[in-house]
């Protein structure tokens, strides 16, 4: 063995000298960009979020958690309900036409529709009751408590992918599903009759839409069904709090849109004209044979549409605790999410590069 | 620590200022010692920085900050490592100059009083450690990175009593990989 000190130093070297005053320089950069969690805004936020999530059940977060499980839960509320908000699991339940009809027609592939302004003061939980088309009828999703992989296997229809390039101790600490949620519309004619009219004459031009609803409208159905969710938690169990720095990967085959007794053409070229101006606008430029439209608040999430390993188109998200990207790959749609600390925007677009199906 | 006065401290990021003076360098140059890239290991650094200042850990930390900050730093530069396919790409890099006779030897045969090695030795180096396993990468990296044993212990979660021996083991592990390089001429 030849290890005299002057032998190691000649392998590693001695401490380079470092420009600490621009690395401050740049650090103050960096920081300032995300969200800073842990904020008194940021708080708030988190708290409107889950607040606009409260179809979800979550009975595993109730009351002070005692287990490592269970704090890790519990810091993950936030993650977990975000990346269902974006992953279409709820919409913001604003009591419109226009939160009715993208809560039905959820398609597809992912599509951002900003929320128009003047309506999060009218949100509130989605649940079964009037609507302005018709009757609306909710199940919502619930929160599992941890559940082994067999029967996530089983809720996916399909193996469980993961991520190939975790960081550095991080290994898969629980699974949990989300349940279906199912989500019909009943139409009633002459409440579409009236909604259509009231869209015409709002436009001022006389009337947006050309023709009166089909006869068939009356007591069709539109359903929109979201398949199980599976969430694996990745954590770093040598980290101080794993919680704080977990990952969680959610995916889910694609949602599925059925009518009877109306064709969603009719839907589309019609009903759609009930939608806010702005919304419209929006929808109109959309593919709607493959378009998820994803509802959002501008005001508490910013986003913005990225590639994912180059092939798939993916939808960012940041909040104020939590930022993560949803796309759609080989039949599923993915939601990876983790915390700022945990995982920097390049770090969590890499990592979900690394889920395959990959292009 | 580095202890700067209260009229250096700037923004809202002023009470971390101190944090970071005291720590940076020694991430940057843990980086560069694991990843042979000065860019990389600027981009780890301040990586490592903001994942601290966002926990908020620091105060908590206390005496163990530079064993957090060590076990962080390296974790983040394997993975940067991983990311860029930069094994492959090193492996592949030695294999070459060693089939063209260069300079591996001539690495190992620099002056000992100099200070600062080229960065070619580094990159060589660090090509090196990526085929060591995790445990004596850590180990020969926060020992020559002028961490004490308690504190690679902490790093490490290795007791802080086998740091020796395994230390030992390892420096032997590197330099047979070191000198194979060389075309076992040693």
């Amino acid at each position: 063995m030849t290890n005299g000190p002057n032998r190691k130093d000649k392998y590693f070297g001695k401490d380079e000298p470092v420009d600490v005053e621009a690395a401050w320089q740049r650090f103050q950069e960096a920081a300032d960009q995300p969200p800073v969690s842990e904020t008194p805004s940021s708080r708030s936020a988190a708290r409107s979020s889950k607040s606009a999530a409260t179809p979800l059940a979550y009975p595993a977060l109730t009351g002070a958690p005692r287990t490592t499980a269970g704090r890790m839960r519990l810091a993950l509320a936030a993650t977990v309900i975000a990346a269902a908000f974006l992953a279409g699991a709820t919409l913001s339940p604003v009591r419109t036409i226009a939160s009715d009809l993208l809560r039905v027609l959820h398609l597809s592939s992912v599509e951002e529709i900003k929320s128009p302004p003047g309506k999060r003061s009218e949100t509130g939980p989605m649940q079964t009751g009037d609507s302005p088309l018709g009757r609306l009828t909710y199940v919502p999703s619930q929160m599992s408590e941890e559940i082994e992989r067999p029967l996530a296997r089983k809720l996916l229809g399909a193996p469980i992918a993961e991520p190939q390039s975790l960081p550095h101790g991080y290994e898969s600490q629980s699974v949990m599903a989300l349940s279906e949620e199912k989500i019909s519309l009943k139409l009633d004619s002459a409440k579409v009759a009236a909604a259509l009219k009231a869209a015409g004459d709002a436009s001022g031009t006389g009337g947006t839409t050309k023709t009166s609803p089909p006869a068939s409208v009356d007591g069709a159905t539109i359903t929109r069904i979201i398949p199980p969710s599976v969430i694996v938690i990745y954590s770093d169990p040598g980290q101080p709090d794993p919680s704080k720095t977990a990952i969680m990967l959610a995916q889910r085959q694609q949602p599925i849109l059925s009518s009877s007794g109306v064709d969603l053409d009719y839907v589309k070229n019609n009903l759609l004209e009930l939608l806010p101006s702005r919304l419209r606008e929006q929808l109109s430029i959309k593919d709607w044979e493959h378009s998820l439209p994803i509802e959002s608040d501008p005001s508490r999430t910013k986003s913005d549409k990225v590639l994912i390993g180059n092939g798939f188109p993916g939808l960012y998200f940041s909040q104020a605790e939590v930022h993560g990207v949803t796309w759609n790959a080989g039949g599923r749609t993915f939601t990876l999410a983790a915390s700022p600390s945990a995982l920097s925007r390049s770090e969590l677009l890499l990592l979900a590069s690394s889920v395959p199906p990959k292009p | 620590m580095v202890e700067r006065e209260k009229g250096a401290v700037e923004g809202e990021h002023g009470d971390f200022r101190a944090v970071f003076d005291a720590h940076y360098p020694f991430l940057f140059n843990l980086a560069l010692r694991t990843t042979g890239d000065r860019e990389i290991s600027d981009e780890v650094a301040q990586d490592v920085m903001i994942r601290l200042y966002r926990l908020g850990i620091a105060g908590e930390l206390g005496d163990n900050l530079r064993s957090w900050l060590a076990r962080v730093c390296l974790n983040a530069s394997y993975d940067r490592i991983r990311a860029e396919g930069r094994r492959k790409h090193y492996t592949a890099k030695i294999s070459t100059e060693s089939d063209a006779g260069l300079n591996i030897e001539g690495a190992a045969g620099q002056s000992a009083e100099q200070e600062v090695i080229s960065d070619e030795t580094r990159r060589v180096v660090a090509a090196i450690l990526s085929r060591l396993s995790d445990r004596d990468r850590g180990l020969l990296l926060l020992k020559h990175s002028g961490l004490s044993y308690q504190e690679i212990s902490a790093a490490l979660n290795i007791r802080v009593t086998s740091i020796g021996k395994l230390l030992s083991r390892a420096q032997s592990r590197f330099e047979r990989l070191y000198f194979a390089e060389e075309g076992g001429s040693r």
